[in-house]
Parts: C-alpha cells; structure tokens; sequence
C-alpha cells in the first residue's frame, strides 16, 4: 500500500486531506511541522508528502531543503495558502516538487493530484456522472484527442432559448444518440465545462445574446466539436448566413425530416458506416432498412472514393467490397457506377461480395457490368490472390 | 557589453543604472510624451460610450481615416479574431464583430502602432512583443472562458496590453542613451542589458498609457495586478493575464530569454488557483503558437 505524509500544523487541514483521500487505497501519516515531518519521513518511508509552507518550529522551504540535503527525492506536493513565485519557486529548484495546491481546495483536485502522483498506482472511487445527463456516457477522449478525465460524453447539445424547439429535435432523432439542450447562454457554457460534444446547435436569433460570440467561447471549451447554426426558415441564404459566422453547416427551422436526417448522417454515422481491413471495405448494414436512402448511399459513397484513393497509395493491385449487408437497390448501382469509374483511373480491380440479385443488378449496366461478384468474402479473396 | 562601451572602457552596469534614475525621474515628473490614442478610435469609443451607435455612422467616422481602417481590418482578420471567413469591408467588419469587439479592437489598432519602429535596431524587438502580447491576449481570453471569469474582455484587453510600456520605454531608451553618450550611431548597451531595463520600468509606463486612452479601470487594474497572483480572487483577470503571460513565455513566443524556472513555477500556481486542467492548458499552448503563426504569415 502506498503511503502518503502530510505535513501540515493545521490539524482541520490535516483533517480535510484525510477526509479527501479516504477512497485512495493509501496509508496516511501526519506531521504538524517540518521537523516532526523530517521525522516521520524516516520511520514511514512515504511514497509522498503533502507539504504545507508556513509552519511554526520548521516551514516547508526548510524541511524540502534538509530532506533534499539527504538525497531524499520523494516526491512533494505544496498544499498551501502561499502564491507568492519568490517563495514557490526556490522550493521548485530544490526538486520533485510534483505538483502545487492552493488552498482552501477541492478534494476532488487534491485527490487526483494524489493519484497522478503515485503514478495513478492507488485505485480511486469512481466518478460519479454529472446529473441530469441520463443519455451521457462517460467518453474516452476530450479535445485535441486526449482523454477529458471524467467528463461525460453527449452526441448533442441544442441551445436556443425556445424549449419546444429541442424537443422538437430530440424527438426527430434516434434513440441512441444521447442529447442535452440549454435554454441560455450559462448554462450552455457550464454544460460545455463539464462534458464533452461531438455536435453543438446553436440558434443565432436567442435575445440578447450574440450567437457569433457565443459560438467563438463555445470552440474554445468544445474544440473537436462540429457548430451547428439554427436558422430561420425565412432567411434568405441560410448556408451563407451559417457559414459567415462561423458555423460548420446549419439547420433550417421549422425543422425538416430529411435535413435532420442528413444531420446523424454526417455528424454520427460517418465514422462506424465503413469499416476497412487490407484491401477489402464492408459497409455497416443500416439498422433500419429504410435507412438506405440518398444520404446514407451519398456518405457512403464517399467514403468509398476516399478508401480507394487511400488503397491505391497503399499499393492495393485489387479491392473487395463486401456488400452482402445491403439490400440491392437503384442507389447501390449508381453507387457502383462511381466507385468503378473511380478505381480504373486508379489502376485498382474492383470485385463484389454480394448475392446473385446483386450479380443480375450490375449486369444490367455497361459501366458495372464487367465486375466480378462472388457469393463470399473467402471466394473473392481466393479470386484476387489475397 | 558592446563593442562601443568595450572601447570607451564604460562600466555598463553604471551607465544603465544612470539611464534608469534619468528615465524613473521623467516617468516621476510625467514628461514622458505618451502617445495618445488615434484621433478617429477616440471618437468612436466615444459613440460606444453613448450607446448603441447606428452602425453605418460608426463605419462612416472610421472611413474618414484611411489608415485606421485598415489596421481594422487586419485586426479583425488576424489571430486576435480569427473569423472563419476573412472580413473584407470596414462595413462588415463593424457589423459581424459587433459593437461590443469593436471597443477591443480599436485599442488593439492603437496599441499595435506603439509597437511600429523604423528603428531597425528595436524594430524586431518590438515585433517580437507585440507577437508576445498578442499570443498572452488570446491565452488570456481563454483562460476567462475555461475558469469561468465574469469578464472575458477584461482579461484580454490587459492581456494585449500588458507589455505596452515596453516599446515607449524602449524608445525613450534609445534616446537617452544617444543624449547621455552624446553619440547618434552605436549603442552603448547590449541587448539583454537594454531589455532588462527596459522589464524594470515598463508596467507604470503602460498603466499610464491605459489611463491616458481611458480604458475601463478593470482593464487599467488587471494590467497593474498582473505581476502577482491574487490567492483571495483566484477568478481575477490579472490572475489570467499572469498565467496567460507565463504560458506564451513557455512556448517562446516572447521577446527575449525567459527564466524558465520562473516561468514553470507561475504556471504551476496558476494551474491550481485558476482551476485550469491540463487539457484546456494544451489547448492554450496551441493557441498561443497559432496566433505567432498567424502573425507571422
């Protein structure tokens, strides 16, 4: 078990720390000043000391510096109500300072500086989900790809001040994607602190509130986060309008089904709708047949393109697509009809898993004609050498 | 020392601390000439100030004078603002920033020209600090939006224009030291020298500046505060420009050497008093990397 000292001449502070590091699965020890600290460092051997700065009989600055004198290194956290730099920074040069904690301080500060100085070598108590967030779930990465600590992850978050109108758009998507909304400009703010987003919809009519500047402070907390502008149905270039101020694409309101459609589709579906492994590419089946509509084929579509470009750099000679989860249809031939004008510019043999209805599918065109389809992936790989 | 002093066998040391009594003596008895405000942003923080001014009569003063409403533009198509769309009118520019932006960047229009020289000997010095001042400006604006602060303007404004003492004392600098070396060619102190008096005198030379363009007192107070942490108003704004200012020296956006020791142990105290998480700081950093290279390009 590791053990922590803390050494500190306020028995409530001392007291605080332990009430705050009760879950870490540590032994805690405790000193009153630097000298019984200097002591107790010898007979517990702790992994760690919390270190207050003004003591009487001996200050932390003196303590750090005879330990150091000694050529101990365990590492040091301040926990004191000094911010001054010309008393801070001399005990950072006498080294293993590992981190510094105003105080007074939140536990849940304390606790993870604890745990991340111990090398995240103690279990800590779980996170508790923020409330009011029963879609949320907890994300494994935060802006700039790496992981926000504990911060609940949400596909959505509506802001315009008009309630009825995410509740219009929670109504229009599907179940699985989880969803906040804001009323004001705060508690927009707050949500954005605390969770993570992948889209934010923000109207650009909420009274007294600039949405251009609100979608500026919102980039800020939310920077992988895709902006989404409300617009009026009565506004005359809507796209224009959003892209002026900022905004990654817009939604017209009152809202429309087939945009909100486009919506999931090009903020939550792109990512898990291809999956690609060597040279073969498997679209995912829509969950719902009659989900296989324009958009679904027109994403896919391109990823598709962008797929084979990435196989021709990666000098694939052939490419299987494994279409046996899609319904054939119309739009899987148009599709086709791209996708093998695309890999002969690239010098790429395109081959199909798919069933027979698919063969008689794109016999029916010239452009598709000459592909090959098999009934299974085996069979297409055993054809293509792979 | 340069080779100027070497040859006149000068004690360097000597002579700065000679120029600092002459400089403290002037900035004690106000004969600093501190340069004012442009004629054409007063008159039009002057029309904030009453309230709500008809967009087209502010962009009508400010077209009266070209000069200024180009460095508008640049302004409001630079780091400092960032619009995903360039602006390409002064119409537009006062229209999509918004009154309440356009107070900003008017000062930021007057503060960038103290940062001008023609002097070639300063002029990269000065470059440098106002790529510094820009960077602390924006880490500071964040700063306000991730620790919740009541004011982002604030923190910003004294952020931009925390160091704008700098190059008028620099420049003054400059003058004394031809007038005390009685010599108009070579310089008598080495860079660093010239640099460090130049960090001993600035802050109550910039204070005066704000005061003198008659920025909010929050803004005046921040820039004055901005030298140590307020452990009792951890959400201050000098507090984030103090952070932002240590952050943007850690990336090397900065005029000269910083004393990393310094710099690590202000961040270290910041972190905690503001509340910050790394990741935000992260962010900060990039920000502050992509507003230098934003300037630069």
């Amino acid at each position: 078990m590791k053990k922590v000292l803390t050494v500190d001449d306020a028995r409530a502070v001392r007291m605080m720390i332990s009430k705050a590091l009760k879950d870490l699965q540590i032994e805690l020890f405790e000193a009153e000043d630097g000298q019984v600290g200097l002591q107790k460092v010898g007979e517990c051997e702790p992994d760690l000391i919390l270190l207050d700065v003004t003591m009487p009989v001996m200050d932390g600055p003196t303590m750090l510096k005879e330990l150091r004198a000694t050529g101990n290194q365990t590492p040091v956290i301040l926990l004191t109500a000094e911010s001054g730099s010309t008393i801070i920074g001399p005990m950072l040069s006498a080294g293993a300072v590992f981190d510094y904690v105003i105080k007074p301080f939140k536990a849940d500060a304390l606790r993870s500086k604890v745990v991340a100085a111990l090398d995240g070598q103690v279990s800590e108590a779980a996170v508790t989900a923020p409330t009011g967030a029963a879609t949320a779930r907890t994300g494994p990465l935060g802006g700039n790809g790496v992981p926000a600590a504990g911060k609940a992850f949400v596909d959505v978050l509506v802001i315009d001040d008009m309630d009825n109108v995410s509740r219009k758009l929670r109504s229009m998507l599907p179940d699985r994607i989880s969803f906040n909304s804001s009323i004001d400009r705060r508690t927009a703010m707050n949500l954005c602190r605390e969770r993570v987003y992948r889209a934010v919809v923000i109207d650009l009519e909420i009274p007294d509130v600039d949405s251009v500047d609100l979608l500026r402070d919102l980039r800020i907390l939310q920077p992988t986060a895709a902006f989404v502008a409300l617009v009026m149905r009565s506004v005359d270039n809507p796209e224009e309008e959003a892209r002026v101020k900022g905004f990654d694409s817009y939604l017209v309101k009152p809202f429309r089904p087939e945009q909100v459609e486009e919506f999931v589709g090009n903020y939550f579906e792109s990512l898990d709708l291809l999956q690609v492994v060597g040279n073969i590419m498997e679209p995912s089946a829509p969950s719902d047949p009659d989900q296989a509509t324009e958009s679904y084929y027109r994403r896919l579509s391109q990823l598709m393109t962008d797929g084979l470009d990435s196989m021709a750099a990666a000098c694939h000679e052939d490419v299987i697509l494994d279409l046996a989860n899609l319904p054939p249809s119309a739009k899987m031939q148009k599709m086709l009809v791209k996708l093998r004008t695309k890999s002969s510019e690239l010098g790429i043999d395109l081959c199909v898993v798919g069933s027979d209805e698919v063969s008689s599918l794109l016999k029916q065109l010239v452009e598709t004609a000459e592909i090959n389809v098999y009934p299974s992936r085996a069979e297409a790989q055993a054809a293509s050498g792979a | 020392m340069t080779a100027s002093a070497a040859a006149s066998g000068l004690n360097v040391a000597g002579f700065a601390d000679k120029l600092r009594e002459l400089m403290l003596a002037k900035i004690a008895a106000d004969k600093l000439v501190l340069p004012p405000m442009p004629t054409t942003a007063s008159r039009v923080m002057e029309m904030l100030d009453r309230g709500n001014p008809d967009t087209s009569r502010v962009t009508s003063v400010l077209e009266s004078d070209p000069v200024m409403s180009l460095d508008i533009l640049r302004i409001a198509n630079s780091a400092l603002y960032s619009p995903k769309v360039p602006i390409d009118s002064l119409n537009r520019a006062v229209s999509q920033i918004g009154q309440r932006n356009l107070r900003n960047v008017l000062t930021a229009a007057a503060a960038r020209r103290i940062f001008n020289s023609r002097n070639p000997e300063v002029r990269d010095i000065f470059n440098k600090l106002w790529e510094h001042s820009v960077a602390v400006a924006i880490a500071a604006r964040q700063i306000a939006v991730h620790a919740a602060l009541e004011d982002k303007d604030v923190p910003y404004m004294a952020g931009l224009l925390h160091d704008v003492g700098k190059p008028v004392v620099g420049s003054h600098l400059l003058e004394l030291e031809r007038a005390v070396a009685r010599s108009r060619s070579g310089r008598w102190l080495d860079t660093d020298t010239w640099m460090q008096l130049v960090d001993g005198l600035h802050r109550d030379v910039g204070l005066a500046i704000a005061r003198k363009w008659k920025l909010p007192e929050a803004v005046c107070q921040a820039i004055e505060d901005c030298v140590e942490y307020d452990a009792a108003d951890r959400k201050s704004s000098a507090n984030a420009v103090r952070f932002a200012n240590a952050l943007a020296k850690r990336e090397g956006v900065v005029a000269g050497e910083a004393d990393i020791v310094q710099v690590n142990t202000v961040l270290m105290i910041g972190r905690s008093i503001l509340g910050l998480e790394d990741e935000a700081i992260a962010s900060m950093a990039s920000a502050v990397h992509e507003a230098a290279a934003g300037l630069e390009a």
